[in-house]
């Protein structure tokens, strides 16, 4: 869901990289020694999702495991995604540099959103499986809604922009809210303390 | 190290090498060609997809001034006949093409590429040295202007395939190279700010 270079008006740049940069700081503030590892781990998950292509639907798109950094990063999701987006810039030439700050925003909000969303259902048992694939799902679609908003701000029509980002995501939403539930599950059960849960 | 965090990085280690099987980069790409009437071009996405009815937009590769703009078809290809504007000013061509969710392409077909193509038959330019032996004899040179040409467009069109293999080339692949320096830029950042966290935390805990 990397929007390429020379899209976006300069406005539009330059506002995603000013709401990129605090939540990027907030983020940085939250994270302590313990949860560097995991922050470290999970910006690798993100950056190298990006090359797994899903071979479904009408568009070329692939992982991006937000729903997955939000669950587990919170506000450090920012500063994560954020780095795993300039290293794929850098060594795949997705996206671009300048569109950096907007590309961080479309995906870390969603992350941030689901975190808050579906924080109260992780602690308990019963819920947990179903809010973890809904965190998973939910950041696709608001991600490609973000996405299609940061297009229209610029010149392309909101709804046409909309329509062809979430029919061609809506392979991948499915398949991350998969990932989530499981990853989620997995770490629950082996070890709780990395997605702070209070009851195991 | 626990047995619970022995299963934690074995299962990201799974996670990670299932991931990069299938590593390719994810870009829009545009390549095009010309013949002596018209230029050619194709739209795909890194990988090999098409990218079907999307917009091509032509530009002059100077002054910016859109030129015209097409489509792509079924099959991610697009062709049109070189604007009269370009071809009067001996501009390049860019070739932008747009999929209106945020990926974009571009290719840039400079001039001498569609004129030569557009201009042999009536073998506006040539050579200086070829000039004396037109002198020499009128019939001659009409034959080897008539062979010039033809030899031009079948090696034109002999040459479309390489051209083409030598754009897909260009398209830098993403390798297990670089996967490994970008995992490894992470680890190393974390290790930066784990290491200011932690002078941090034992200045804290001298000064109290």
């Amino acid at each position: 869901m990397h929007i390429s270079e020379g899209i976006l008006s300069a406005p539009v740049l330059i506002s995603g990289g000013v709401v990129a940069a605090i939540g990027t700081f907030i983020g940085l503030k939250k994270i302590d020694l313990e949860q560097i590892m995991p922050v470290a781990l999970l910006s690798s998950a993100f950056f190298v999702a990006g090359l797994v292509h899903v071979p479904l639907g009408p568009g070329s798109v692939h992982l991006m495991l937000i729903g997955l950094l939000g669950v587990m990063l919170g506000w450090a999701a920012f500063p994560a995604i954020l780095i795993a987006l300039f290293l794929q810039t850098l060594f795949f030439q997705f996206g671009g540099f300048a569109v950096l700050g907007v590309n961080t925003v479309t995906m870390s909000v969603p992350a941030l959103c689901c975190y808050y969303l579906t924080r109260p259902w992780m602690d308990n048992r019963k819920t947990r499986p179903a809010a973890s694939f809904i965190a998973g799902f939910l950041a696709i679609l608001l991600a490609s809604l973000l996405t299609a908003s940061a297009l229209a701000l610029t010149d392309t029509g909101f709804t046409a922009a909309a329509q062809l980002i979430i029919a061609a995501n809506v392979p991948v939403m499915i398949i991350e809210g998969c990932i989530t539930m499981f990853t989620v599950g997995f770490l629950a059960k082996v070890q709780p303390e990395i997605l702070h849960l209070e009851y195991a | 190290m626990n047995r619970p965090r022995i299963l934690t990085a074995l299962f990201f280690a799974v996670l990670f090498s299932f991931f990069a099987l299938p590593a390719q980069a994810h870009k829009l790409n545009v390549f095009s060609w010309a013949d002596d009437k018209e230029v050619y071009g194709e739209a795909f996405f890194s990988g090999g997809r098409k990218a079907k009815n999307v917009p091509v937009h032509v530009r002059d590769a100077e002054s910016h001034t859109t030129l015209l703009t097409t489509q792509t078809d079924e099959e991610g290809k697009f062709q049109f006949v070189p604007p009269q504007q370009a071809v009067q000013q001996k501009s390049g061509l860019m070739i932008t093409v747009e999929t209106g969710d945020g990926h974009r392409g571009e290719w840039l077909l400079a001039a001498d590429e569609y004129l030569s193509a557009a201009s042999d038959p009536t073998g506006a330019e040539q050579p200086p040295g070829e000039e004396s032996a037109a002198k020499e004899s009128a019939v001659k040179s009409v034959d080897i202007e008539a062979v010039r040409a033809i030899v031009r467009q079948e090696l034109n069109r002999e040459l479309i395939p390489v051209k083409r293999h030598l754009a897909e080339g260009r398209e830098k692949k993403a390798g297990l190279r670089d996967i490994l320096g970008g995992i490894g830029c992470i680890i190393g950042l974390a290790g930066i700010l784990a290491w200011f966290q932690s002078k941090k935390k034992k200045k804290t805990s001298t000064d109290g």
